[in-house]
């Protein structure tokens, strides 16, 4: 993003052969792992992302439910998802467990892996 | 020498519809979005292409012979007054039809260069505004209007005549009476509780509901535009609503019942202020605010495929009615209009009419009874 006021975006491509829950689980794991969101920072509800994206709630649910069991999101009925805090190096491990190798995600994950390594050592 | 007295009202009530429809009708095919084309999805640079221009000329030759045909019962029926009614509405009846037929034989011949629209989607990661622009207070106003009305009746309704006027015609004067009862005095202010709400529902429903289908940049700053200029419209509209009716619901208080009602010329100018307004958002916006999105420096490439209003062509029927099962959005944007449309695979959407048709029921039930 060019502009630092602008919100995170989410993209998935329908004709992917990845699953499109997959998608959009990988893609909000990225950005809550790189630190795009802040604890109490809210997502849009099920709903409304599923009417954006033109894709079943249901798909939606299941990204949203698998990142909740990992601690990143609280999720209230009818009060959509609330980011958690996590600390640097459960972002690390989180990270490691869902993305394929070789993957463009992959190589960014492993970019920002290095970057919080180096972090960690200068702290 | 005989003069002949031209009749205003009735000129402006007769031809007002009849130039909207004509006007909105032409100007459609620019306001949708550049790479939706008679509700069919191409390429950006389709629209202005020889054939898209001549597809575009050949439905505006159409709309014209229709417009031109529509003024007939117009001039021999309605403006001599011979039959009124009729008159008025055979124009806007023809000039639709005519519409719809053009419509679809643009897009038969659009269909054959359909363009597989992008298979990406996009997603803004923030929630949607759980309130309406002006917050609540601004949209309780319209209600307390009917309410304070209401009130005052009721204080009043010692001073209220046996009969009152319940009907008035273009120049203000009473034409329809009825013996006072609770439902000819309240029931008008009544419809305005139940329109007015319909509309805070629609509002609702916008902010919530439709789809933001650019997520970031130019674009998606143009569709917030849109949403919330179509938001204070209906405000607008819900403000106007409540007002003339207050003030029709306050008649029967009046000294003389039979003398014009002298607010009614505020009408006819208030009516014409907001279809004005709807046009001017229609015009400067576009459909889904493209047009706003165009001049904030949208700069998308023609040769990139088509986003056009991420619903597949397959479920839009005649290019007009959307039917989708799998497509969560209870509203989307129109194909070939301004404005959203039902998903009507959406159980939603039904409880919506179903609303809608109470509504209606509501409104014939109210005027049986006072008749």
């Amino acid at each position: 993003m060019d502009d630092p006021t602008e919100k995170p975006v989410l993209r998935i491509d329908l004709h992917s052969s990845t699953p499109v829950y997959r998608q959009i689980l990988d893609g909000l794991r990225i950005l809550l792992v790189s630190g795009m969101f802040h604890p109490g920072d809210k997502l849009p509800t099920v709903r409304e992302m599923a009417i954006d994206l033109g894709v079943n709630h249901n798909t939606v649910a299941e990204a949203y439910r698998l990142l909740a069991d990992d601690g990143w999101l609280d999720l209230k009925r009818h009060h959509g998802a609330t980011v958690l805090s996590r600390g640097p190096r459960a972002r690390v491990l989180s990270g490691a467990r869902i993305l394929p190798s070789g993957s463009r995600n992959w190589r960014l994950w492993q970019s920002l892996t290095a970057s919080t390594k180096r972090l960690s050592r200068n702290n | 020498m005989n003069s002949i007295r031209l009749d205003w009202p009735l000129i402006i009530a007769a031809l007002l519809p009849w130039a909207s429809i004509a006007v909105g009708a032409l100007m459609i095919p620019r306001l949708t979005r550049p790479d939706l084309f008679f509700a069919v999805t191409v390429k950006r640079s389709f629209r202005d292409s020889p054939l898209g221009v001549k597809i575009r000329r050949q439905y505006t030759a159409y709309i014209f012979g229709t417009a031109l045909v529509a003024l007939l019962p117009l001039l021999c029926f309605a403006l001599p007054r011979l039959w009124v009614l009729p008159g008025l509405l055979g124009p806007c009846a023809i000039e639709l039809a005519g519409w719809f037929a053009a419509f679809l034989v643009a897009r038969h011949r659009t269909l054959p260069y359909h363009a597989e629209p992008s298979a990406e989607r996009e997603v803004q990661l923030t929630p949607r505004p759980a309130s309406l622009p002006g917050g609540w207070l601004a949209h309780l106003g319209p209600f307390a209007m009917l309410v304070v009305a209401c009130l005052w009746l009721a204080v009043k309704w010692s001073s209220i005549p046996s009969r009152i006027p319940i009907h008035w015609g273009v120049g203000g004067a009473p034409d329809g009476w009825a013996a006072k009862s609770p439902a000819a005095i309240f029931g008008g202010l009544g419809i305005g509780v139940l329109a007015c709400a319909l509309l805070a529902g629609i509002s609702y429903g916008v902010v919530r509901g439709v789809r933001r289908i650019h997520s970031s940049g130019p674009a998606r700053q143009g569709e917030a535009r849109f949403v919330r200029a179509i938001l204070f419209f209906l405000l607008g509209m819900e403000y106007w609503l409540a007002l003339l009716l207050a003030l029709l619901g306050l008649a029967p208080l009046r000294p003389n019942l039979q003398a014009p009602l002298p607010q009614f010329w505020l009408v006819l100018p208030c009516e014409t202020l907001l279809v004005g307004a709807i046009l001017l958002i229609s015009f400067r916006m576009g459909q889904g605010g493209w047009r706003a999105g165009a001049v904030a420096g949208n700069d998308v490439s023609d040769d990139a495929a088509p986003v056009g209003d991420r619903t597949p062509d397959a479920c839009w029927k005649l290019g007009l009615i959307y039917y989708n099962p799998n497509d969560p959005a209870v509203l989307v944007e129109k194909r070939f209009g301004v404005g959203w449309t039902f998903n009507f695979a959406n159980p939603r959407c039904w409880l919506v009419m179903g609303a809608i048709l109470l509504f209606i029921l509501a409104v014939l039930a109210i005027a049986f009874t006072v008749k």
